[in-house]
């Protein structure tokens, strides 16, 4: 018997519907990562299974038990899930210890030195057991998510949701969580994670679920949903999260902005430092010393360019591709011209291959 | 920091009491000379006569009939301002703030006794008389007015009027209530601010007017319980029973007569004006210490006056504390109440503590004393603490829920999600982390309620500020029993906080040794 069913579920708010009509099973010790569009109802899913939402129609059954019964002990079904939230929500007025004390003693009746030894115990596998006395507000964001994974494990429960637990965080602390998560997985727990990190779905996970429109769009294995989506829907999405995109609009862009938004992609993807250094330096020296010089020399002041960084994986280049057709006439190849050799020089420095598929639009495959 | 603050307050207080101080020495020269010169002679008088005043602005006291006297007996035109004690009158007067004020003779004669600088215009506005006033209907009126002719015609009333007029304090006492009472004891209401007539000495409430009302229970067969109030609240004691009878300079007229049933006179007085003297020449003052200490004296030495602030403090203690914890308590109710759910309920509370927040709580506290419970039998102090546990309340409780709603929605899921029921989520954790917000606004409006609590005496209880008043009624010295209360306030409002905040840090969760009772740690 499957640990969860769903069947026909469906939540409407008064003006809109997050869930339409998802079906879905899930095994025990399966591990679903939950991926998709925002807004499209993958937190009210997992927040149906546990009945903090309360499903329109359709049925949740957990373990055994219909979720939707007006007569099913919710707090003794909740005992069995434990939930990890996007903001924590760490208990800041006990210890870090007690918040992992507290529910064991009351709702599991454990002894005040069982309920502290077994916090010990997990605080010891989330690595924090030196925090065990800090006040809540005294660790990083990262440290506190993981504070939580160690309470709702407190609980003994037979399954572990997760509402995007990465997405609160800073970058450099995403990892750490990841870890954590990808620790567990590996232990058998029944776990659902809705996340944004696709390289955690896709190597941490036994299934994926792409959730689209209100309804469980494709679920497979992770070889499937990213390297040979069935559904055009989840072929554009995995492309579009995989990539890095930026507009630009004007001669004068917010390079600063640019920067960061860059590193952040960078660091989603484990990009290598050295492979994330290179590409932040053909983008500065395409941007300030070609783009923009170019746009210079022929009096074009709302440049329009579109630039795209996608990753590459085992076998595949990444590569950089520069969209810039819209600001200029045909037959006017703009990087004819380069008025810089330097910096030519440069960008060719840091490529393997410098391809121009059409005037205007032009690939760069970055040196891996 | 710490040093900072301590010295930052040390510096408030000391600027306060020199500006107490000077104020005291403003007005010392004004309430020094407190011997027993008669009246000052009408010469020195910047108004000589009744048709002087028009134009003039009057003073009169709120709750009394002197503007109808004035209406029937002053021609021209005036300007009325109303005040709730003679003594501040006396201050207005000497201040500029009014021409004159209405007294009755008795009391004016004591008055311009006990100050320099003002004086009595000759002639009397109208003869006024005095009696005791019931429910319409009463069958004691009757009893009363025989048992009051039978005095004035065996002299007994003028000799009467001789002692509490007369200048020998220590003649004038109360008889000893050692009849017996076979026919139930009565309560009377008075003002307790019109000497010689009804005063407070000491703790007790005496005067030519409450020795009568002894006289007449003491030949009628009924105990007597008096209990002093201010001015505007007697009539309404009566009006709803709280008291059996009012009395003590209280004048008989056609209009009062239509609500009460009045007593044939016992004092046949005149209502008079006084004046400020022409120079308003400072008597010869001892010196700036000679004057603090004397107004010290009467203050608080002479007939051991320190004893009803005491007393009154403890009267303002009690009732603050008493509806401190209880309010708190209503308010964490009216949490409760809101976070059932339903949905009347919720208006409810909103509805109270709306209307909470748009009645003063004087007015809270007279409705309930006089209309709620103006039939039942019941003490002024359980009133006051009822009247501001509902007004605390609904402070505490909206402060509470702001801190409560203020607190992430996250918290509850995640206790929810942690398998506790909604009633354990809010107790275990949405409280407890609440709690630490609203505590020191908690604080903070406690001690507001204290200061709130100084209008408790329109329900006859005697606190600090009644005290004051009742004090200044007797010295007619207006500043230093005013200064000084504020000091008595100040201070201890300062010693509260200060106690409180000691409190709060002690049980401040931030404050905890880093362990966890009752287990070994491994």
């Amino acid at each position: 018997m499957s640990i969860i069913e769903v069947r026909h579920l469906r939540k409407e708010y008064p003006n809109i519907t997050p869930l339409k009509d998802v079906n879905a099973t899930v095994e025990e010790g399966e591990v679903i990562s939950i991926i998709g569009p925002s807004g499209t109802g993958k937190s009210t899913f997992i927040r149906c299974i546990n009945r903090l939402e309360k499903p329109t129609s359709g049925q949740v059954i957990v373990d055994g038990t219909d979720m939707c019964d007006p007569a099913t002990d919710l707090s003794a079904m909740r005992r069995k899930m434990g939930m990890v939230f996007q903001n924590y929500a760490l208990f800041d007025h006990k210890f870090v210890i007690e918040n992992l004390m507290m529910a064991p003693m009351d709702k599991l009746g454990l002894s005040k030195q069982e309920a502290y030894e077994q916090g010990i115990g997990l605080l010891e596998t989330v690595g924090l057991r030196e925090k065990a006395l800090s006040w809540p507000h005294e660790l990083s964001g990262g440290q506190r998510q993981r504070v939580a994974i160690a309470r709702a494990l407190a609980m003994r429960p037979k399954i572990l949701l997760f509402d995007e637990p990465t997405s609160a965080l800073d970058p450099q602390m995403v990892s750490e969580v990841l870890a954590v998560i990808t620790k567990l997985a590996e232990q058998g727990l029944t776990m659902l994670v809705v996340t944004h990190e696709m390289r955690f779905a896709q190597d941490a996970s036994s299934r994926v679920f792409y959730m689209d429109k209100g309804e469980l769009w494709e679920a497979g294995p992770p070889e499937q949903i990213f390297k040979h989506p069935k559904r055009q829907e989840t072929h554009d999405f995995i492309f579009r999260v995989r990539s890095w995109e930026w507009d630009i609009n004007t001669a004068a862009p917010d390079t600063y902005e640019l920067e960061s938004s860059l590193t952040e992609y960078c660091n989603r993807q484990f990009m290598e430092l050295r492979e994330a250094n290179i590409c932040s330096l053909l983008i500065e020296e395409i941007v300030a010393n070609q783009l923009l010089s170019a746009a210079r020399n022929r009096g074009l002041h709302d440049l329009k360019a579109h630039i795209t960084l996608t990753a590459g994986e085992k076998g595949v280049d990444t590569t950089l591709t520069v969209d810039w057709r819209e600001s200029f006439n045909e037959g006017d190849d703009p990087f004819a011209d380069m008025a810089d050799k330097y910096s030519q020089a440069i960008i060719d420095g840091l490529c393997d291959r410098v391809e121009l598929v059409e005037p205007g639009l032009t690939r760069f495959s970055v040196r891996g | 920091m710490k040093r900072a603050r301590s010295f930052a307050v040390g510096v408030a207080i000391a600027l306060f009491c020199a500006m107490a101080l000077m104020l005291s020495f403003a007005h010392a020269e004004e309430s020094s000379s407190s011997g027993n010169q008669s009246s000052t002679n009408t010469s020195q008088l910047k108004i000589n006569s009744l048709s002087e005043l028009d134009g003039k602005k009057i003073g009169i006291l709120s709750g009394s009939n002197y503007d109808q006297i004035i209406k029937q007996n002053l021609s021209g035109s005036y300007e009325l301002k109303y005040f709730n004690t003679i003594s501040d009158e006396i201050s207005a007067l000497k201040a500029h703030k009014i021409d004159a004020f209405t007294a009755d003779e008795p009391v004016g004669v004591l008055a311009v006794n006990r100050n320099s600088g003002i004086g009595m215009v000759p002639e009397a506005i109208a003869s006024d008389n005095y009696g005791f006033f019931f429910q319409k209907g009463s069958p004691v009126t009757g009893e009363f007015s025989k048992v009051i002719e039978s005095l004035r015609s065996d002299g007994t009333l003028n000799k009467l009027k001789e002692k509490w007029c007369g200048s020998d304090d220590s003649a004038k006492t109360l008889p000893k209530q050692d009849w017996e009472a076979k026919n139930g004891t009565l309560t009377m209401a008075t003002t307790g601010e019109q000497e010689p007539l009804t005063y407070v000495s000491g703790s007790r409430t005496t005067g030519y007017d409450i020795e009568v009302a002894y006289i007449c229970c003491k030949e009628l067969g009924y105990g007597i319980n008096v209990e002093n109030q201010a001015g505007a609240a007697i009539m309404a004691s009566v009006a709803s029973g709280k008291a059996d009878f009012g009395g003590g300079g209280i004048s008989i007229t056609e209009e009062r007569k239509k609500t009460y049933d009045f007593t044939v006179p016992d004092y046949n007085g005149a209502v008079v004006a006084i004046v400020r003297a022409q120079d308003n020449e400072p008597a010869p003052s001892g010196g700036f210490w000679n004057d603090i200490s004397s107004s010290f004296y009467k203050t608080f030495i002479q007939e051991n006056r320190w004893q009803l602030f005491v007393k009154g403090l403890g009267v303002t203690i009690l009732i603050s504390v008493c509806s401190g914890a209880l309010g708190v308590l209503l308010g964490y109710l009216t949490v409760l109440a809101r976070r059932s759910g339903v949905r009347w309920v919720g208006k409810l509370v909103d509805g109270y503590q709306a209307l909470m927040g748009g009645v003063p709580i004087v007015v809270v506290l007279m409705v309930l004393y006089y209309v709620v419970f103006g039939s039942i039998e019941i003490a002024g102090e359980i009133v006051a603490i009822l009247a501001f546990i509902l007004s605390f309340g609904a402070t505490a409780g909206s402060t509470m829920w702001m801190s409560i709603n203020g607190i992430d929605n996250i918290q509850e899921e995640c206790g929810l999600a942690l398998s506790y029921t909604r009633w354990e989520v809010f107790n275990k954790i949405i409280f407890p982390l609440a709690r630490r917000q609203f505590t020191p606004q908690l604080l903070g409006q406690f001690v507001s309620l204290v200061k709130e609590t100084s209008v408790i005496g329109y329900i006859a209880v005697q606190d600090l500020t009644r005290a004051s008043d009742i004090v200044r009624s007797r010295t007619m010295d207006a500043f230093f029993p005013l200064i000084s209360t504020a000091i008595i306030y100040f201070l201890f409002c300062r010693l509260l906080t200060w106690g409180l905040n000691k409190l709060a840090n002690k049980f401040d969760i931030n404050n905890r040794p880093r362990k966890i009772e009752g287990v070994e740690e491994i």
